[in-house]
């Protein structure tokens, strides 16, 4: 087998992805009913418009609520990696995931009494 | 392996700062919003300190004093290396460390109050700089480092823009993570290319690999051993990568300044040993030549600068970076000694005295513009201090004290680290680094009794006046006896530093 052969699998998938993007917006353009209004056409129906000056202000608060997203969205990951190794990390794995819940936990305590939850 | 409680004991130091950096988080919290009383938190920081400090003690009783051999801990399952590693070396620094925090905790209180800057977290964060600290000496794996570099980092972010109404400490912020983020990245790129090189991420093993690669093809190694030690160089403010600093140490609040200056200095030291040690196992590198122009450079140029300063912080700065030259010398005679005969056990004694020896001497040169400083008027100009050798007796004859041994006069502790160094490079054949590093001495005694001369032998009407702190007291009295006691009578420390390199070796 050729050094590139092996990539062969990787072209089929890339191909097979344009056939379906391809196949599945000319659906939508053949069939699909058009009734625009200015709304829909904004890239993003809610949030912020996309065109427009890049030196726009945010509410501070908008990155403590992102940080604090961030952190329980990676709790998240780890859990769902201890949760398949359960069984074999057996009490050591529990007592680090417990102390590592702890730690998150003082830290949403103190976001929450600094007042990183209040909006105004 | 499976994790033993052994590597719970042998870690301890660093558990038990955590266990209190995030009690006291909880405390601070308790509290609410608003301003608060520190002295609790500030007690209870110490006492944390002091916890850290008895594990260290008992530690030493057991891995340091070479009657134990040290302990590879944390060792994780499918054959890697271990994660931290506990020997004497480790068990020095982490003493110098924890002296670096008391200090910095004690001439912190009174500044933080009369600062308006009563946050609890200073203090918290303290602590998890310190056990970062801890880990980055401990750390025998270059991921393990790289964390352990970031835990510290961090935590010094946001101390040094502490005062957030502050510009300047708001510029000291950015400029500090800016180039502390850049010179990460630097260091990830240069363990990825020697992870590369040699297979491993663990020391022992690049060590290995390392004395197996000939230099002609050893290329990968090469240019990932030249970003690992321009990062490090980054992080001890070495010439050329020193910008940073001067303004980073300037506007920070006073204490962080000092904590930076002799805490994190000596932990990048701890590990820039270490990993250089590893990475330049045997002569694959011609590692010596690089470290020697460096050591020059940071030298000279550190001592220059520092002449033409007139902010008494910045001429500190200066001086630091200076100093951080003196003890490239060391490392450039350890790292020799290493390549010819693989001996650890030169030049690595000699960074570890002289940076207890250069912490008790800054930390009390700190303490003296702490006692100084106040709301609005910070007289941090070196005209400032003009006539308090009349006016302030005590302090003067102490910031005299710190000053003669930051320059490297006998009978002080300067005087002694600064031989250990010289003579380490001499007996690896590097006179010429040892003739410029006592020339460049000769140029930092002008601008150190700059301002000596000007406490003394000139006279002012009107002066700036100390607000007496019983805790800055405290932590001057306690440098001022270290950085003399240390001078006359070194042998039992130096013996101590010694014990720890030669559990060194690995």
């Amino acid at each position: 087998m050729s050094p590139l052969a092996q990539y062969f699998p990787i072209a089929v998938l890339v191909l097979f992805a344009i056939v379906v993007a391809v196949f599945l917006i000319g659906l939508d353009h053949f069939l699909g009913p058009r009734q625009p209004n200015p709304t829909k056409l904004e890239p993003y129906e809610c949030g912020i418009l996309g065109v427009g000056t890049a030196r726009q202000r945010f509410k501070v608060g908008f990155y403590i609520v992102a940080l604090l997203f961030l952190l329980f969205d990676v709790e998240t990951v780890f859990l769902y990696t201890w949760v398949v190794l359960f069984m074999p990390l057996g009490l050591i794995g529990f007592v680090e995931v417990a102390l590592f819940l702890f730690v998150l936990a003082v830290g949403l305590y103190y976001a929450w009494r600094k007042g990183a939850l209040e909006w105004e | 392996m499976p994790i033993s409680p052994q590597d719970f004991w042998c870690s301890s130091p660093i558990l038990i700062l955590c266990g209190f950096g995030t009690l006291l988080l909880i405390v601070d919290a308790r509290c609410g919003k608003g301003p608060r009383d520190l002295l609790p938190i500030a007690g209870l920081s110490l006492f944390g300190l002091l916890a850290a400090g008895a594990a260290v003690l008992l530690l030493w009783g057991e891995f340091g004093s070479g009657g134990v051999a040290p302990v590879e801990c944390f060792t994780p399952m499918g054959g890697m290396g271990a994660a931290i590693r506990c020997d004497g070396y480790v068990l020095v620094f982490d003493a110098v460390f924890l002296l670096a925090a008391g200090l910095t905790c004690l001439i912190s209180l009174g500044y933080l109050e009369r600062m308006d800057l009563r946050f609890g977290e200073f203090f918290a964060l303290i602590l998890f700089a310190t056990a970062g600290m801890m880990l980055m000496a401990s750390a025998m794996d270059l991921v393990v480092a790289l964390l352990s570099l970031e835990v510290m980092s961090i935590a010094l972010y946001i101390l040094c823009g502490l005062a957030r109404t502050d510009l300047r400490s708001n510029e000291s912020a950015l400029k500090y993570f800016i180039i502390g983020a850049f010179s990460s990245a630097v260091l990830v790129y240069g363990i990825a290319l020697v992870y590369g090189a040699t297979g491993s991420t663990a020391l022992p093993d690049i060590a290995r690999a390392a004395s197996r690669i000939d230099f002609a093809r050893g290329d990968l190694l090469l240019v990932g051993s030249a970003l690992i030690v321009t990062a490090l160089c980054f992080k001890i403010a070495a010439v050329p990568f020193h910008g940073w600093a001067p303004d980073a140490y300037e506007g920070a609040p006073t204490p962080v300044t000092a904590f930076m200056s002799t805490g994190v200095k000596a932990a990048a030291f701890a590990m820039f040993a270490r990993i250089a040690l590893s990475l330049f196992a045997s002569y694959t590198i011609p590692a010596t030549e690089v470290l020697w122009l460096i050591a020059m450079l940071t030298m000279i140029g550190g001592n220059l600068a520092a002449v033409v300063q007139t902010n008494v912080k910045r001429m500190l700065a200066y001086s630091s970076i200076a100093h951080a030259g003196y003890l490239l010398v060391g490392l450039v005679a350890a790292v020799d000694r290493r390549q010819t005969d693989g001996s650890v056990t030169v030049g690595t004694p000699d960074i570890a005295f002289y940076l207890i020896a250069y912490t008790l001497m800054t930390m009390g040169a700190f303490a003296v513009v702490v006692w100084f400083g106040r709301r609005r008027r910070e007289y941090l100009l070196i005209e400032d201090f003009a006539g308090i050798g009349f006016r302030h007796p005590f302090i003067a004859i102490a910031f005299s004290i710190f000053l003669l041994s930051l320059a490297g006069i006998p009978p002080t502790a300067g005087f002694m680290a600064k031989f250990g160094l010289f003579r380490s490079a001499v007996a690896t054949g590097h006179t010429d680094l040892a003739v410029i590093g006592v020339l460049t001495s000769v140029i930092s005694v002008y601008y150190y009794l700059r301002l000596v001369v000007l406490m003394y032998m000139r006279e002012t009407e009107t002066g700036i006046t100390p607000t007496y702190s019983p805790a800055t007291t405290l932590a001057i009295v306690v440098s001022g006896y270290g950085v003399l006691h240390l001078g006359l009578f070194p042998g039992s420390l130096w013996r101590l530093a010694e014990i720890g390199a030669q559990t060194l070796a690995w």
